[in-house]
This record gives structure tokens, C-alpha cells and sequence, in this order.
């Protein structure tokens, strides 16, 4: 069994997340699954952030630096 | 070792690949239009053999970012994350030479003069995937006349190229992965990488 089997995905495509940008925490929404193929085999995401109201960015990370935005948390507890 | 996007390219999409294998052989006999139908296969295979690298090389960028970055300070890491990912070329195009050289420059690697210096027959397997890269272009968009030249006017690309193809990808795959561990370790350290 590969590490890849053994390690959860943490989010999943359409969940509101949240990450530390320099200075600022920012929200965005989970736009890819890039898989297990991070570092020791944790899961990479895209995730598609308005850094204002005409500009969006899309970050590649590892879901190890999100947090669940509010409405995912609401929806947890 | 190697990454796990090599692992990937390996089992899912020789797995995949294979499918399109079965499929030509399905369509078995010489009856009327059984050219036609195999001609369309071989399109397909080709098309499907070049997402699949696409992939595999995408995946080995993005397991390289992470494992450079892996030691850096979290706050900073999501501003690194982007300027190396984001507006990379292969989220949208084909993995020709060009694209895969400007990716992983990035990177700060020279990528095609490592993997090329790793083994004699990888200058021949580069010229591959460019020509590929261009069958795939004419296929996707159904724009032969564009790609004439390269093509030598052909429209109709046979399986055995297609397997010629599929070669110089398997062929290059794990220099690939080599030349970009070799980087990883070359910038954080013997112990970085996979």
C-alpha cells in the first residue's frame, strides 16, 4: 500500500477555505484536487481566491495550510 | 524511489493507455470502415497519451514546489506557492519542450540541458514530444494544415507512431524525475526530495 492510500484528503472540490497571505487571512473556494502528491504524500489542492472585486488568483498549496472557512465549520458542527 | 507522480504515470495512466490498446485490437477484421474506426482510435490514443503526460508532468512540478518550500516559514509559503504555480503553462498547454523548460525554470533548474545530459537518447526522445505535441495540436483542433510542415501533410497518424510516441514518454519519464530530484537536492540538501 503506497503512503498516498494511507493519508486523508482534507478538502474536497467547492469547499470555502481559509489561509494566511502575508499580513492578511484569506477566503477562496477549493477549485482542484490535485491528489496526494505533496510532500510525504499530502494532498495539494487549488484554490481560487478574489483578491478584490476584479481580480481572482488561484493558489496551488498544501491543504495543511488551510482552514475550513466559516460555512464548512458551520456545516461540521 | 520515485515521486509519486512518477507512481501516478506508471500505474494510472499506463493503465488508461492500455484501455486504447484494447480498444485497437477490439476492432479486429477487415470489414468496411474498420480504417476509419481505428484511424479515430488512434487519434484518441494520441490525444489521451498527451493529457496523460501533461499530468504526470504537472504533478512532478507541483511535488517539486512543495518539497523546495517544504522548510520555509508557513506565512511566507502561500506567497512562494503562488509565484512558482500560478500562470504555469502546463495548467493549460501541451507538454512540448517549451513548456516544460519554462515551467521548470521557474524552478531555477536548466531542465532540458539535465535531463539530456542524463542519458544519450533523450535529445531524440525531446524531438518526440515536440512532434507529438504538434500531432496533438492538429487532432485537438482538427487543424491539420496548420501543422502541415511538421507533419509532412499527413492526417492520419498510425499506431505504431502512436507507440513511438508512448515510448520516448516512458522513456523520458523517469529522467525527468531524476533530473528534478537531483535540482531539489541540489538547492535544501542531500535529504530533500523522495
Amino acid at each position: 500500500m503506497g503512503v498516498s492510500a494511507v493519508i486523508a484528503r482534507l478538502y474536497k472540490v467547492g469547499d470555502r477555505v481559509r489561509f494566511q497571505l502575508g499580513a492578511h487571512k484569506v477566503e477562496g473556494t477549493v477549485v482542484e484536487d490535485r491528489g496526494l502528491i505533496g510532500l510525504d504524500g499530502r494532498q495539494l489542492v487549488r484554490v481560487e481566491v478574489p483578491l478584490d472585486a476584479t481580480y481572482v488568483q488561484e493558489f496551488e498549496l498544501p491543504a495543511a495550510l488551510l482552514e475550513p472557512a466559516r460555512r464548512n465549520r458551520a456545516r461540521l458542527s | 524511489m520515485a515521486s509519486l507522480s512518477l507512481e501516478r504515470w506508471n500505474v494510472e495512466a499506463a493503465a488508461a493507455l492500455d484501455r486504447m490498446e484494447q480498444a485497437h485490437r477490439a476492432i479486429g477484421g477487415s470489414a468496411r470502415g474498420r480504417r476509419y474506426a481505428t484511424q479515430q482510435i488512434n487519434q484518441s490514443y494520441l490525444v489521451l497519451l498527451s493529457s496523460h503526460f501533461q499530468r504526470f508532468c504537472r504533478d512532478l512540478h507541483s511535488e517539486a514546489v512543495d518539497h523546495l518550500l517544504g522548510g520555509i516559514d508557513a506565512r511566507i509559503r502561500p506567497i512562494v506557492h503562488g509565484a512558482l504555480t500560478t500562470g504555469r503553462k502546463l495548467d493549460q498547454g501541451n507538454p512540448n519542450p517549451g513548456n516544460l523548460g519554462a515551467d521548470f525554470g521557474r524552478l531555477g533548474m536548466s531542465f532540458w540541458p539535465d535531463v539530456n545530459a542524463l542519458h544519450r537518447h533523450n535529445p531524440q526522445r525531446q524531438q518526440r514530444l515536440d512532434l507529438m505535441a504538434r500531432w496533438r495540436n492538429a487532432i485537438a483542433h482538427q487543424d491539420f494544415a496548420g501543422q502541415a510542415q511538421a507533419l509532412g501533410g499527413r492526417t492520419e497518424v498510425t499506431l505504431p507512431e502512436v507507440r513511438w510516441f508512448r515510448n520516448a514518454c516512458n522513456g523520458l519519464a523517469p529522467y525527468f524525475d531524476r533530473a528534478v530530484l537531483a535540482h531539489i537536492r541540489a538547492v535544501i540538501g542531500p535529504n530533500g526530495g523522495w
